[in-house]
């Protein structure tokens, strides 16, 4: 189940001048422009579907500003913002897995299952019970969530690059106990409140928008490019820490680095909406699928993620239309069964 | 006479859940009414907080309590794992997805009436853990079989949601009993349960022989006169009964498997009959004492009860994941 299983496949073609040698990634570079077209498509039906449906025309018209009254606020006021706020979502859980996994060496290490989203929502709780005027889904707040969370797993399961499921297991275990507690304030909280956090728990984008993208979007900004820094040294994780180390990498700084990126952009990602389900496990596995490598893909994982988050918020809207099934539900069902397939198919189908 | 403090250990957690709650009825009452003296000032009050209010909730607890003990001990010898217990398997799940989808369609509105549904949720959730488990012949690694069953739980839970939004009436019905709480349990419920929990003791009684064959190796039981696959599928069907039966009265209780057969194996080492009895009678123990803690932890609310059993579970699934000894001294 660990990428170091994998068969090494040449990233791309080889361009070599002199002394210099560049390797061109042609097939993650043509992953990532389809995955950014079906994007863009996606982000167009997601502006035109709905109760009142439009044309491209009227949804072009109305972002340019010369649509009538109406149309504009549709588009500019709800379907956009939150079109957006999913895409980041998503984007950031897909950075997120990304990092876990290969700094793990484990394919199924993902923020819901080793515990950190129930941490980021145990502490969004916490402040919605406690502060006076209290905002769902603070970025600071689930960000701090995260951490907390991924620090007791840190402690309990000793060598965070262990091979196999213990941590996983582990994982859950922390996530049912911080679960438990949640169940527990819930219970004894204000009615008001206890709804309130009880949607972002699910994990929804209704009424989320730009306000609350906008510390996601910032966060991937500062997120991006480090990942991209990390990604070389981190490719080498891939064989085992001491042929890492061997080539020159200070592993602990790195280790530290990209936990703390992928821990960061999954809190960056659960303020917005709310836990999306088994999304950061499945976004970097379709990529290392679709680009035929076991490298760490920063872009592509980002990509994947923000167009599952677009599509399953799009599905939960017209799948039972007029009614809404929030995202989270959706990436529950689909999620859960992509990782049964993981596990049940034969090894090497699952890797 | 290790069982005997295991008996002593029930009888006082029976008196505290009828000693503790809402109402103004203490320990002393339970005394007084348990020996036939006269109940204080108010015998008619404390009798009715005593028998209609304690007494179901006592006797649901024992039973629910034994079914999830008697279950988590079944599959752990079946699958030669210690992590096996119905909620980590997805057998709750697929018994919880029973009950809704006989609440929403069918109209299941009493727990007579959705009995049959947790039945078949139950078989369902088992064998879909029975077919991947099993998958040719090889015998699933522990931590790999716990993340089967959450990937398991976790569709179940999503499909739930799913059949849920659309039905708000169920929804009200249904939320209550989601998180496991002994609170709405009555005297015909447990009737209802009680056939299908019986029935499991039965099978259990009947196959403990051949399930202590079974450990020293298929081969071996097979040579003795067992029959492996019969025992595998009667073991299989009273896990069914008992998670079918207990989730139909309380809704799912969240790793009471895990820590019943844990408690046992303190007390008992070699036999295997002594190993079901204790690890129902521990069950049951642990969780009319949750639920003792349950109606007083968050006054003047009432917690569900199955937080309360996840507060001391989740901590024993992180301590017997993190010991090699623990998973490797069953699974060979």
């Amino acid at each position: 189940m660990n990428i170091s299983n994998l068969k090494p496949v040449p990233a791309g073609r080889v361009i070599r001048g002199g002394s210099f040698s560049w390797v061109l990634p042609y097939r993650a570079g043509l992953v990532s422009l389809v995955l950014i077209s079906i994007t863009l498509v996606l982000f167009i039906y997601a502006l035109m579907a709905g109760e009142t449906s439009l044309n491209p025309v009227q949804v072009f018209k109305s972002l340019t500003g010369s649509a009538d009254w109406a149309t504009n606020l549709l588009v500019g006021e709800v379907r956009l913002p939150r079109a957006v706020a999913a895409w980041s979502a998503g984007a950031a859980l897909g950075l997120s897995g990304a990092m876990l996994q290969a700094i793990t060496r484990n394919r199924l290490a993902s923020p819901d299952i080793l515990g950190v989203n129930d941490g980021a929502t145990f502490m969004v709780m916490i402040m919605v019970m406690f502060a006076a005027s209290p905002v769902v889904g603070e970025w600071r707040i689930s960000c701090g969530g995260a951490l907390l969370a991924f620090s007791i797993l840190m402690l309990l399961s000793r060598n965070v690059g262990s091979h196999g499921h213990r941590m996983l297991v582990i994982g859950i275990g922390v996530s049912q106990l911080f679960r438990s507690v949640n169940e527990l304030m819930l219970s004894r909280g204000h009615i008001q409140h206890a709804t309130a956090v009880y949607v972002w728990s699910i994990g929804s984008f209704v009424g989320r928008g730009f306000e609350h993208a906008l510390p996601a979007m910032f966060g991937l900004l500062i997120c991006v490019p480090w990942a991209l820094s990390l990604q070389r040294h981190i490719n080498l994780f891939s064989f085992d820490e001491t042929i890492a180390s061997g080539c020159g990498v200070s592993v602990k700084s790195v280790k530290l680095q990209t936990i703390f990126v992928a821990v960061l952009s999954a809190g960056l990602g659960l303020s917005v909406g709310g836990p999306l389900a088994f999304l950061a496990l499945a976004a970097p596995i379709a990529v290392s699928r679709l680009v035929r490598s076991s490298k760490v893909a920063v872009v592509g994982s980002l990509l994947t993620g923000g167009l599952l988050a677009l599509g399953g918020d799009l599905a939960g809207r017209m799948l039972l239309a007029p009614i809404e099934l929030p995202v989270g539900v959706v990436c529950r069902i689909f999620g859960g069964l992509f990782l049964l397939l993981l596990l049940v198919l034969p090894k090497r189908n699952a890797g | 006479m290790k069982i005997l403090f295991v008996i002593l250990g029930l009888l006082t957690a029976c008196i505290i859940s009828l000693g503790v709650g809402g109402g103004s009825v203490s320990l002393l009452h339970v005394f007084d009414y348990l020996s036939g003296r006269p109940l204080g000032d108010d015998p008619e009050y404390v009798e009715m907080v005593l028998v209609s209010i304690r007494l179901p909730r006592t006797l649901g607890a024992i039973l629910v309590g034994t079914c999830f003990g008697l279950a988590g001990a079944l599959l752990q010898t079946v699958t030669r794992n210690r992590l096996a217990e119905t909620d980590l398997l997805g057998i709750n799940g697929g018994a919880a997805l029973g009950v809704v989808i006989g609440l929403t369609f069918f109209g299941a509105e009493t727990v007579s009436g959705y009995m049959g549904w947790s039945f078949g949720g139950a078989l369902f959730g088992t064998m879909l853990v029975v077919a991947i488990a099993g998958r040719g012949g090889i015998t699933i690694p522990p931590l790999r079989l716990v993340l089967t069953g959450l990937a398991i739980a976790s569709t179940v839970q999503g499909v739930i949601g799913f059949i849920l939004l659309q039905n708000q009436n169920s929804l009200d019905q249904f939320r209550f009993w989601v998180l496991g709480s002994l609170a709405g349990v009555t005297l015909d419920g447990i009737m209802a349960s009680l056939p299908g929990t019986l029935i499991g003791i039965l099978i259990v009684i009947a196959i403990t022989r051949s399930l202590g064959a079974l450990r020293l190796g298929d081969d071996v039981a097979k040579g003795l006169g067992h029959r492996p696959a019969v025992t595998r599928f009667a073991a299989i069907a009273a896990v069914t009964l008992f998670t079918g039966s207990a989730i139909a009265l309380t809704g799912p209780v969240v790793l009471l498997g895990l820590i019943a057969p844990y408690a046992a194996r303190y007390f008992v080492q070699s036999s295997m009959a002594l190993f079901f009895i204790v690890s129902g009678i521990m069950g049951a123990s642990v969780l009319l004492l949750a639920d003792s803690v349950s109606r007083i932890i968050v006054r003047p609310y009432e917690s569900p009860v199955s937080v309360v059993v996840v507060l001391i579970g989740a901590p024993l699934l992180i301590h017997i994941a993190r010991s090699p000894k623990q998973l490797s001294s069953l699974n060979s």
